[in-house]
């Protein structure tokens, strides 16, 4: 009897035990599973870029800088005028993003008409629960909140920031250490805007050469239409686009609020004799030369606002 | 002399009087042994029953509010007095929201969300709100969970 008191009693004690290890394995097994939700929600990088507004559509970038896919199930827009909302709605998209991927047209498909004039705010939201978010702002308005008033450009931080074309080929060659015979060229020169307003050069925009040796010896080429690629000769019959052309170039406005990293970079061509003038600038150039290049952009940067803007730029060495 | 004729008395026990005898006694002790082996094996197993039961309740609520999560897409602040909080559920399991919280006044409210959907909920605030200011926010489930914000009224 017992016996069967003891077997009663170990049964019992070992259906305790087991039953606790069974949770707590359970417990330990959803714990797991939980803090794979929670790293993949941390491993994905949801961005948006590039929020523009184009005709009446939407047009923005998203990308995915993480580890791992992700999709986008929602964007919510409002449009602001000044700083009083218009409207403020969501939208159901279904947008898949892998990892290190970026997908352009973000909205274009939405049945909602924006307007180009007018400030948006744009937020994605992904399955995971991550958002991002830009603002548009349209040249002529005001700034939306956040942004630094402080629009200016600088050369891309880049050693192949600065090339030029040759007459009549389209090649591009690194232009801090020419030919002496490369005369007549379309020098290109990549700028970033870090301002959070669009810039729209002005025709005056010129790179200047001056001779280390004797600083009477200028050479100036005028901003000509990013068009061009190249001269077909250096006579003043060889044309080039003048500048401006139609429309004005742009520098796009910084989209990423990273007023370090500045906007997408942008080439500008200089290649005139004279503001814009159609004739491409000729030079003589010695081998062993050295010329201290500055640029001198003059721009509207927003609405109202005009600068000149003197870049030191480089010192070129002919060979 | 009449001394030598009382003997000293022995008490002994009646031979004739009734007893258990050892058969009944062995069945009564037994018996007894077998009662009381029941009863604590009944008791032991209520017990254990119910250990077993609260504990796995405990460990179910456990594992269904770790399951739980949910981000706050969106607050949006319109009419004065009105406000629209979108939430996400991004979690593993459906969620109940059950109250939440703005600058510390409680509003009730009961909005179930099932998984990877999202709900907007709207409220009317006491008062009206101001422009620009700073509100907190907590939204609490059901099951204890809770997820807090500072959202600047932008309207």
């Amino acid at each position: 009897m017992g016996t069967v008191f003891f077997v009663v009693t170990m049964i019992l004690s070992l259906s305790l035990v087991l039953f606790v290890i069974a949770q707590y394995d359970s417990l330990i097994g959803l714990t797991y599973s939980v803090s794979d939700l929670h790293w993949e929600r941390s491993s994905e990088g949801l961005t948006i870029s590039n929020v523009q507004v184009d005709g009446s559509k939407l047009n923005a970038t998203a990308t995915n800088l993480g580890r791992v896919p992700l999709t986008i199930v929602t964007l919510w827009a409002s449009q602001w005028t000044g700083t009083t909302s218009d409207w403020h709605k969501s939208f159901d998209i279904n947008v898949y993003l892998a990892p290190g991927n970026a997908t352009k047209n973000i909205g274009r498909s939405l049945s909602q008409n924006f307007d180009s004039s007018k400030i948006y705010t744009v937020k994605i939201v992904s399955t995971r629960g991550n958002i991002a978010s830009a603002t548009y702002v349209p040249i002529g308005n005001t700034i939306a909140p956040g942004y630094v008033n402080t629009g200016y450009l600088t050369i891309a931080f880049s050693d192949t920031a600065f090339k030029y074309t040759r007459p009549s080929s389209p090649t591009l060659y690194t232009a801090w250490d020419p030919p002496h015979t490369d005369s007549c060229v379309v020098w290109q020169v990549e700028f970033v805007n870090h301002g959070p307003q669009d810039i729209k050069l002005y025709k005056y925009s010129v790179l200047s050469f001056v001779q280390v040796a004797n600083s009477a010896n200028q050479i100036q080429y005028f901003i000509v239409d990013p068009s061009v690629v190249y001269v077909t000769g250096c006579s003043n019959s060889d044309h080039v686009t003048p500048y401006p052309s139609s429309p004005t170039q742009v520098i796009p406005r910084n989209v990423q609020g990273d007023t370090q990293v500045g906007g997408n970079p942008t080439w500008v061509k200089f290649s005139a004799t004279a503001a814009a003038g159609d004739d491409p600038q000729s030079a003589s150039w010695n081998p062993g030369d050295e010329y201290m290049v500055f640029i001198v952009m003059y721009y509207r940067y927003g609405p109202s606002q005009d600068y000149t803007q003197i870049i030191p730029f480089a010192g070129v060495h002919f060979v | 002399m009449t001394h030598s004729r009382h003997k000293p008395t022995i008490w002994k026990l009646p031979r004739n009087r009734k007893a258990v005898s050892t058969v009944i006694s062995t069945i009564l002790m037994t018996t007894l042994a077998i009662m009381m082996g029941t009863l604590v094996v009944f008791w032991a197993s209520q017990t254990l029953g119910t250990y077993q039961g609260s504990a796995g309740v405990f460990f179910t609520n456990r594992g269904a509010a770790l399951k739980e999560s949910f981000v706050v897409e969106d607050i949006w602040f319109y009419s004065s007095n009105k406000v629209n909080v979108t939430i996400r559920n991004v979690g593993a399991i459906e969620i109940k929201i059950v109250a939440v919280y703005l600058n510390s006044t409680s509003y009730t409210v009961s909005e179930t969300i099932t998984v990877g959907q999202s709900k907007t909920i709207t409220f009317t605030l006491s008062q009206t709100y101001v422009s620009t200011s700073v509100y907190f926010f907590i939204i609490a489930t059901a099951r204890g969970n809770k997820v807090t914000e500072f959202w600047k009224a932008s309207n």
